[in-house]
């Protein structure tokens, strides 16, 4: 005995244009989105500390070389001796 | 397959679902007002605080506004497809008419949730974008699947769903939702029950044939109109309260004073009146429904007023505060 193969129901020409239209929707809205997602990101970046001085992309920020170093603590002159004995 | 058979069963040929049934889905009407008061409040936000915020910014963060108002309509569609079915005023809707079937309202709700906030907290901050969400969840959940069926206080309590986009609109300037932005909340919390039942006076029997406990419902026509009148004394001087923290200037006093006047006028017209009563064509449900408009017209008036003030540099003190 065989079976006939089921064929799906093919949609009539009104509802593959319909689809078509709703996919051409959806595609615009995704590429909205990640266009928005995109300018946001920028916008935020550009507008952030690290902004346009150093760039979009993220680096260490430039050392500072002429702050001076604080004065240490004097030592106990004795020990150091000491030290300098062993 | 984006296509079902229409609910009219003698209608022979299947509707297909078009762009615009999407959008309606997001309820568009509640949307523009969402929109508006959420506008509102950001640019009262920068006025009273002085903090700028990038115009393009400031512009996706409204968008995500729009899109979260439009998730959460979208799931409170998905939700209630079977009552929107046996009331007249909804049965056109998408999802009834059978242009949309439910698993893509709810997709459509869920995925447009998660990009608002999503938008929101890249365009602004945690706050605005947490805000966002909770409002999102408060209408689509709470209010659509807890309160709506429920009890009759469900249009009171699930008011505040739709008095967050001042809040929102304020976060997303300065992080915070400090009084002032309250302030706009309550004035939507208090105008919330009288725009609505002024409606379901003229549509109690399509509640009632629903099965939705809406309070001409359950506590009928009279009761409705006492808690129309209470609530729209409570708004009238309440929409004053701006003014004393400075948030309203002389604009919006005016504004605040004679359309809260003019509310109450009607408010009293429809107290007095048989609105809610059967036959539906009275003179109380002309009341009714000139309350009902006029309550839109206020809530946009008022919110005007502000916009006006601090966007556009017509702020003036009120003498003598």
């Amino acid at each position: 005995m065989t079976e006939t193969p089921r064929t799906p129901p093919q949609p009539d020409e009104r509802a593959r244009q319909a689809q078509k239209k709703r996919n051409l929707w959806l595609a615009l809205a995704l590429f909205g989105f990640v266009i928005l997602v995109g300018v946001t990101t920028i916008v935020r970046l550009a507008d952030s500390e690290l902004g346009p001085d150093v760039g979009f992309y993220w680096s260490n920020p430039p050392q500072d070389n002429s702050r001076s170093m604080p004065d240490l603590p004097a030592g106990d002159e004795s020990q150091s001796e000491e030290g300098r004995n062993k | 397959m984006s296509h079902v058979e229409t609910a009219d069963m003698t209608s022979e040929a299947p509707r297909y679902a078009t762009a615009g049934d999407y959008v309606q889905l997001m309820k568009p009407r509640i949307m523009m007002l969402v929109v508006f008061t959420g506008l509102a409040g950001l640019v009262s936000a920068v006025g009273v605080t002085g903090v700028s915020i990038n115009p393009l910014m400031a512009a996706i963060a409204t968008l995500a506004i729009a899109l979260g108002s439009g998730a959460a309509g979208a799931i409170n569609m998905w939700y209630d497809a079977d009552i929107d079915a046996i009331m007249k005023r909804t049965s056109t809707r998408p999802i009834p008419s059978g242009a949309v079937p439910r698993e893509e309202a709810i997709a459509l709700g869920l995925v447009m949730s998660g990009v608002s906030v999503l938008l929101m907290w890249l365009a602004s901050n945690a706050v605005a974008a947490a805000l966002l969400a909770i409002s999102i969840a408060y209408y689509g959940w709470f209010y659509t699947m807890l309160l709506k069926r429920r009890t009759p206080q469900n249009i009171v309590i699930g008011g505040a769903a739709g008095a967050f986009p001042p809040v929102i609109g304020w976060a997303v300037v300065t992080g915070s939702a400090p009084l002032d932005a309250w302030l706009l909340f309550a004035i939507i919390f208090f105008w919330t029950p009288p725009h609505f039942w002024a409606l379901s006076l003229l549509a109690h029997g399509e509640y009632k044939k629903a099965n939705v406990p809406m309070l001409p419902v359950t506590h009928g026509a009279g009761t409705t109109r006492n808690q129309i009148l209470v609530y729209t004394l409570l708004l009238a001087p309440l929409a004053l309260a701006p003014v004393l923290t400075g948030l309203g200037g002389v604009i919006y006093a005016a504004a605040a004073a004679v359309l809260g006047l003019v509310f109450v006028k009607l408010a009293v017209d429809v107290w007095r009146s048989d609105a809610g009563a059967v036959p539906v064509q009275t003179e109380g449900a002309k009341a009714a429904k000139r309350l009902f408009a006029f309550s839109i017209l206020y809530l946009f008036l008022l919110f005007a007023a502000l916009i006006v003030e601090h966007g556009f540099g017509a702020y003036f003190v009120m003498p003598g505060l």
